[in-house]
């Protein structure tokens, strides 16, 4: 028997989820980004908080993403890339993205997406043309894949708010880190 | 019954994890700290609840941060009012114009609800002067966050947003209005009342 393409395995985690209007995420992502923008004097400041936050949030949703998805541990860090594309984003954001322009040694992959439910309806203020603005994506997939012990880079480098033809997330495996042994209970 | 079609829902939790980071940021983040009394470092405080010498300074700084603790509430407040203000516009878009008061409580109630909270709310009071009680017996946003050792936000923090998104709702239908939410825990979950109060012109 086959086993079941990823795309099918992100299709059913989604079909199991709740599920709310994705205006309500974009609208209040939107608001939350120009808040962060009102409070702080530097863009750079606003992209590094986003990713900040994404961080919290990865390491938060990756026990919910396991617990939903049912996903078998990835035997490789191409097999977590497209668990990553097909699965994660699906079951979240309801899109999937595309896992592309691997490096020559297989450590960097870009994730291209469409799609961008966080940024529905936005536009980017003129006044700072180099908010990343969806980069809580970043943040969320680099503290998400710490909890399963993989030190990553993510950065964006292109975003269709920035007009460029699509979104593009570059993620770099630092290193593996060793498995922690579970504390003593004593 | 689902009113969101596929293409454009996104999963529930996705949501409540940007929530909850949108309550820590305000509350005890940097979207807090703007409000701060700057004479008075982080370390110091982190160490206001320690037994004081002088009790009626130890009350001057309760109140103080009462009343800070309410200011940075009031800054999330006005996001959820920005965040409803602009979807209920997106909701209500295609539909006969809301006639009068009990009519938009009941979109709020409906639609609006379905929209956010993935149902709709379980029960609604009025006394037919202004005040109307929703009640939704098992709040969602409540339920889904966990909280952890770093997380130390009250249950209370996590209503706060919401009451800002139905004023903001509200209002923009055409019902000026305050908003409170009582907390109630039952089981695992918590029921939450939100009470409106029309605000006369």
């Amino acid at each position: 028997m086959s086993r079941p393409s990823l795309q099918t395995v992100g299709e059913a985690a989604f079909a199991r989820c709740d599920r709310v209007s994705a205006e309500l995420l974009a609208l209040t992502y939107g608001t939350f980004v120009r808040q962060l923008l009102l409070d702080y004097e530097k863009v750079a400041d606003v992209n590094a908080q986003l990713d900040a936050v994404g961080c919290n949030i990865g390491v938060r949703l990756v026990e919910d993403f396991l617990a939903k998805s049912k996903i078998a541990a990835c035997n490789s860090f191409a097999h977590t890339a497209d668990v990553i594309a097909k699965v994660a984003f699906k079951m979240f954001l309801g899109v999937t993205a595309n896992v592309t322009s691997w490096s020559a040694d297989r450590n960097t992959f870009s994730l291209l997406f469409d799609d961008n439910p966080l940024a529905e309806f936005t536009e980017l203020p003129e006044q700072c043309p180099d908010l990343w603005y969806s980069n809580v994506l970043c943040g969320v997939i680099r503290g998400a894949l710490e909890m399963l012990n993989m030190k990553v880079g993510c950065t964006f480098v292109r975003c269709k708010l920035r007009g460029h033809d699509t979104n593009e997330i570059r993620v770099s495996l630092h290193e593996l880190l060793a498995e922690q042994p579970p504390q003593a209970d004593d | 019954m689902h009113a969101t079609s596929d293409q454009t829902s996104v999963s529930e939790s996705a949501l409540t994890f940007l929530h909850a980071q949108i309550v820590d940021y305000h509350l005890r983040g940097h979207g807090g700290h703007c409000l701060d009394p700057p004479e008075s470092p982080p370390e110091v405080a982190a160490h206001h609840s320690a037994p004081s010498t002088m009790p009626q300074d130890a009350t001057a700084s309760e109140n103080q941060d009462l009343a800070i603790l309410a200011a940075k509430r009031k800054r999330l407040d006005a996001l959820g009012n920005q965040v409803g203000t602009r979807l209920v516009e997106r909701l209500a878009l295609h539909r006969s114009r809301l006639e009068n008061h009990l009519d938009m409580v009941k979109f709020i109630c409906k639609d609006f609800w379905e929209a956010v909270f993935n149902k709709h709310i379980d029960v609604l009071r009025t006394n037919h002067r202004g005040l109307y009680v929703l009640t939704d017996n098992e709040f969602r946003w409540l339920s889904s966050v966990s909280p952890t050792p770093q997380h130390s936000g009250l249950p209370e923090d996590f209503v706060v947003f919401p009451c800002g998104l139905i004023c903001g709702a509200l209002t923009t239908l055409g019902l000026p209005c305050r908003v409170t939410a009582e907390l109630v825990p039952v089981q695992s979950a918590y029921k939450c009342s939100f009470n409106v109060q029309m605000i006369q012109n």
